[in-house]
């Protein structure tokens, strides 16, 4: 429910901005105009926001005539970040030059931060110089180190390591906390891989390894130093990740195997699996070797393949997962066996490995795989066959098909339901009867409505004239509650030839027959032609029993569906004559507001001389109002005409509003 | 192969277009026990989690996390007492204890060593940074979208959760949900042919930069305004913006293409398997009188609405290799919310949030299912996230992924705003001899505030 309140607040989203308030893109001032309006009086709310619409386009269109105004402010409490924003993107070298000759003026911490951001937004490599004349504070310091590390430079980079191998410049680095640390660390990674990827793989790794070797750093930015420190150097990292496979560190393990399944090279994966095995390695944890072989297979790498078959096999359980989720990446039809014999299992404790190799053998292609499984289905015990039953649903085996319709009335209901569900998913056209006739000699309920629902994902998957043709043909020879889910099914097979003959038995005698037909039409999938003729018709007739669904169904297109505006409003013309129902008249107006243009608005505009319906016309004018951009003529007399003549208080308000909105 | 495009995870779908003979299927779920021993996770094998931020749609993710065995929710960080209190009662309700821990102060929070990935659902304005704060801290995350509010934000984000080796996995929960994948699947196949045009169904672009009326400042323990506002510009404070109502503000939100494009560009990236880059030129159409509609732009049997002198709400984009991108809000099929379609030389598949698949022809009609019931839920997704925290593999909506459909967004929305075309360089991640467009590409943060 509440999820469905967040959908909704966001469908609202766009009514929501437009009731009377501007568009944040249309700022259409001068620059000179901008200028002037950075001149406020005060520093009360109406100077910030004054302030702040300026600022905000200078931000994109200013050139350095607004530098001044905006460099005035930089060392304001309330107009600071507003200054920056309009200066931190504008190309002038004077904004640099604006910049630093705040840093020797601002005093407090929080600005002078800002500042140096701005100065590190822009790359401007005098903050090195810069650096040992700032004040200390760390908040400053920590903030002056991420704009170096973002010039990312070899200056920058030698800048850093003197941090990081000594200290701050003036004082011991004891007092850092753990924070501070962290963010001189991350100074370095953004250097290093900027570093990276202007080709400077070296000095990168000059970084990440001095990040990596500082023990006073906390323990994930050293992890993370270290897998950065593999990519960076490419092939070259293989003997990295080797290295740490025994890393006591479990951490730094699994950071070195996430790094592995990036690194470039074929025989990356061989490797490591050497490296696994290798008698220096021998100690491997089984949830190490585990994770080598994931890894391996996350690569796509086939290498590991005979391995993770024998995996499947294995008795401890932390390798048969991996192995079975490694084999959804690089498994082929030498796999399947060893998978199939695991998804079959059955007791609790192999219910976890049973569901993984149902989930890997889906993905696993080939028609080996295919044969295999319906081989599973074919001599299998009872909870094999549900098994592979539902491998056959998800990898929709066709030829399964003669086995399945055999089990639909398996005396276990667990099969029964399993193969209903497979065959919606695999039958053709032609075995659309098997089901039918199941449908028809079914008595309990629940059977029904699992055939009923097979039907329906059968039929919705055939080419539609044809299954019309067939569906119509099981119509003209059924009876009862069989012919009304017959029209059901028709509506889901679509297509003309269907809606033609559901409109043709919404003529009949048959009032149960007639009800579900236009019941049917009335929630017709599509806005064709002939759905559109077959509610019209409907709608026209005031002797037929439900010409008010005809009404509400052929408005429906209108309201709900894509189509041109003449088209729309011709439809809601006709509605409008034909019913005699206030209630139903009263939908054209629904039509108008879920459709916001201005020919929609200009029909409006005819009914606000209709003493009947002036109110709905004037809502619904409103509606279209607060919706569309700008304010054309037509709104605005039509907006006037509202504030003149309604009675509705809260629409009179929104009128005025969109007329007051520049 | 390029250092940006190493760090996309492989994406297992590419293997399909080998497939083109074969029927396609999809599972329709992820085993909960491919995370392990379901039922007897010991504590110490428990994914340890916290959350920032969490109201209406954090509130619907965590409760998919609660249901999870893998998982131990242990604390909640929010500026809102009301909300820490509620999602503490939520834990502690669901645990049998009182041992959820309240934050105000997201570095708190993240100072706690036990905690190993977080769920952050704040506001749009608080996604990239506190995802970029948490990576930094050294957690996993799954974050809400849209993840970003410039092109900057969105690459830091993304080079900051790769520095740091942190699984990421963006709130875009279709690309776990059974239509979207078999209609990625069925693109992916050749089925369609070539693909020459993807879909994304947005919303109207506009954003605006009015206030709302300003109230008094509650105290800082009951909602801390200034943590509120974090990075973005200061406005006076109105509690509506604390319940919802900030989206539609230029400060806040990126407007409608950035709502839904979020999930429906990023389908086309998928659908037109282009994860690792994004559109090279926008250009936002004119759907009045002056600037003909193009006629592809209308779906089979129908044709755009014409809204005379008003700019339109669809801006079109286009890859280097020549496929289309046209995100807009009309002409759908009406097959529900986040709509995406795929169209190919051979034919097209659309499907949205009713769960119900269109193609263009009956001959493509066998390769599609009927699902029975709409679906948006993200159950799929938290646990493809959750198995990857354990496993170290990169899930489905990564931070490069989701950064770079974000981008695509952002791209077109400084088109739309521009109301001109506009060209990208997905390498530099500039604009090419656009120099407005390259001053929308980020915007200055409040102090102290820095990605």
């Amino acid at each position: 429910m509440k999820y469905r309140i967040f959908l909704l607040s966001a469908l609202l989203m766009t009514a929501a901005l437009n009731w009377g308030q501007s568009i944040a893109q249309e700022d259409k001032r001068s620059e000179a105009e901008l200028i002037a309006a950075l001149n406020v009086p005060d520093d009360s709310d109406a100077s910030v926001r004054q302030f702040s619409l300026a600022a905000k386009q200078l931000a994109v269109t200013g050139t350095e005539a607004a530098i001044p105004a905006l460099a005035a402010k930089l060392d304001s409490e309330r107009f600071s970040h507003f200054a920056r924003y309009g200066l931190e993107t504008n190309p002038s070298p004077k904004v640099d030059e604006v910049l630093f000759d705040a840093l020797k003026i601002i005093k407090d911490t929080k600005r002078l931060v800002g500042v140096i951001n701005t100065i590190g937004e822009r790359k401007n490599p005098q903050l090195i110089e810069e650096l040992p004349r700032l004040n200390m504070q760390t908040a400053v310091f920590t903030a002056s180190l991420a704009a170096i590390g973002n010039l990312g430079t070899p200056e920058a980079a030698n800048a850093l390591l003197d941090v990081i191998t000594k200290g701050l410049p003036d004082q011991s680095a004891d007092h850092l906390s753990q924070t501070d640390r962290a963010a001189i660390g991350d100074a370095a990674f953004r250097c290093a891989e900027l570093l990276f990827r202007s080709g400077n793989a070296e000095k990168a790794v000059e970084l990440y390894d001095a990040v990596a070797a500082t023990e006073s750093m906390p323990g994930y930015v050293r992890e993370a130093a270290i897998y950065d420190g593999i990519l960076a150097r490419k092939a070259d990292g293989l003997a990295v990740v080797v290295k740490n496979l025994t890393n006591e560190n479990w951490n730094v393990f699994t950071t070195a195997l996430k790094a592995a399944r990036e690194l470039p090279g074929e025989n990356v994966g061989a490797a490591l699996l050497d490296a696994a095995k290798a008698e220096e390695n021998g100690n491997l944890s089984s949830e190490r070797k585990a994770i080598v072989l994931e890894a391996v297979a996350n690569r796509y790498d086939k290498a590991v393949l005979p391995e993770l078959i024998a995996g499947v096999k294995s008795d401890n359980q932390t390798i048969r997962l991996a192995s079975i989720r490694g084999l959804k990446y690089v498994g082929d039809a030498s796999a399947v066996d060893a998978l199939l014999a695991v998804a079959v299992q059955t007791g609790e404790e192999n219910v976890a490995a049973s569901q993984a190799a149902s989930y890997t053998l889906v993905w696993i292609p080939g028609e080996t795989v295919d044969a295999k499984i319906v081989d599973v289905l074919k001599n299998g015990n009872d909870a094999a066959r549900i098994v592979a039953t539902k491998l056959v649903e998800e990898r929709r085996i066709k030829s399964a098909f003669p086995v399945l319709s055999a089990a639909v009335v398996d005396k276990n209901k667990d099969v029964r339901k399993v193969s209903l569900e497979a065959i919606a998913e695999t039958a053709g056209l032609e075995e659309i009867p098997v089901l039918y006739e199941l449908l028809a000699k079914a008595s309990a309920d629940e059977d029904i409505a699992d055939l009923q629902r097979a039907l329906k994902s059968a039929a919705g998957r055939q080419s539609r004239e044809p299954a019309a043709e067939f569906v119509i043909s099981l119509y003209q020879k059924a009876e009862g509650n069989a012919k009304l889910f017959l029209l059901e099914l028709l509506a889901t097979v679509g297509g003309d030839k269907a809606v033609d003959f559901v409109s043709s038995q919404a003529w009949i005698s048959d009032r149960d027959t007639v009800d579900k037909a236009s019941a049917v039409l009335g929630n017709w999938a599509d806005a064709s032609q002939h759905a559109q003729e077959a509610l019209l018709k409907i709608a026209k007739e005031p002797k037929h029993p439900f010409q008010r669904r005809g009404i509400r169904g052929y408005i429906r297109f209108a309201r709900q569906f894509n189509m041109n505006e003449d088209e729309r409003i011709n439809i809601s013309k006709t509605v409008f004559d034909i019913a005699s129902n206030r209630e139903d008249k009263a939908l054209v107006f629904d039509v108008i507001s879920r459709n916001p243009t201005e020919k929609m608005l200009a029909y409006s505009l005819t009914f606000f001389d209709n003493d009947d319906f002036k109110e709905d016309a004037f809502k619904a004018a409103v509606a279209v109002g607060n919706k569309v951009q700008g304010k054309p003529a037509i709104l605005n007399d039509a907006m006037k005409k509202v504030v003149e003549a309604t009675k509705n208080a809260e629409a009179k308000e929104q009128a005025q509003r969109i007329l007051d909105r520049k | 192969m390029s250092e940006k495009k190493q760090r996309i995870a492989r994406r297992e779908f590419l293997k399909c277009a080998a497939v083109t003979g074969a029927a396609l299927g999809v599972p329709q779920f992820i085993p909960g026990k491919l995370l392990g021993k379901d039922g007897a996770t010991a504590p110490s094998e428990k994914i340890v989690m916290g959350a920032i931020g969490i109201g209406a749609r954090g509130g619907h993710d965590l409760s998919v996390f609660l249901r999870e065995k893998a998982v131990q929710f242990v604390a909640i960080c929010d500026i809102r007492r009301e909300r820490r209190e509620a999602v503490k009662n939520m834990a502690d309700q669901k645990y049998g204890n009182k041992d959820c821990a309240m934050y105000r102060d997201m570095f708190e929070i993240l100072q706690r060593p036990d905690i190993d990935a977080m769920l952050i659902a704040t506001g749009d304005r608080w996604h990239a940074l506190a995802s970029i704060i948490t990576a930094k801290a050294g957690k996993d995350i799954y974050c809400e979208k849209p993840l970003s509010l410039t092109i900057e934000d969105s690459r830091a984000l993304a080079d900051t959760v790769n520095r740091y080796g942190r699984i990421y996995q963006a709130g875009t929960q279709r690309r776990n949900i059974g239509n979207f994948l078999l209609a990625a699947k069925i693109a992916h196949s050749g089925k369609l042919g070539k693909i020459t045009r993807v879909h994304a169904n947005t919303l109207h672009p506009a954003t605006t930069n009015d206030w709302l009326p300003e109230e008094p400042l509650p105290n800082a323990n009951e909602i801390d305004w200034d943590r509120w506002l974090g990075p973005c510009p200061w406005r006076p404070y109105n509690i509506n913006y604390t319940r919802g109502a900030w989206r539609g503000y230029f400060d806040f939100h990126g407007g409608g293409i950035l709502e839904w494009g979020t999930h429906t560009v990023d389908l086309c990236q998928w659908g037109n398997q282009s994860d690792d880059t994004v559109p090279i030129k926008y250009w936002p159409v004119h759907e009045s009188g002056k600037s003909e509609i193009p006629s592809w732009l209308r779906p089979p049997g129908a044709t755009m609405q014409d809204e005379e002198g008003v700019r339109g709400t669809t801006v079109c984009a286009q890859y280097a290799n020549g496929v289309e991108l046209v995100m807009r809000d009309k002409g759908w099929l009406g097959l529900g919310t986040c709509s995406a379609r795929y169209e190919g030389e051979e034919g097209w598949v659309e499907t949205g949030d009713s769960g119900r698949m269109a193609v263009s022809s009956d001959a493509l009609r066998s390769e599609i299912k009927v699902f029975h019931e709409a679906g948006t839920s993200p159950d799929n997704h938290i646990r493809e996230f959750l198995e990857c925290v354990k496993t170290r593999r990169n899930p489905a909506s990564s931070a490069s992924v989701a950064a770079n459909a974000h981008i695509a967004c952002h791209c077109a929305y400084i088109a739309w705003q521009l109301n001109r075309v506009v060209e990208f360089d997905p390498k530099t991640e500039r604009f090419i001899n656009d120099d407005d467009a390259n001053r929308m590409i980020s915007r200055a943060k409040r102090e102290p505030w820095r990605l």
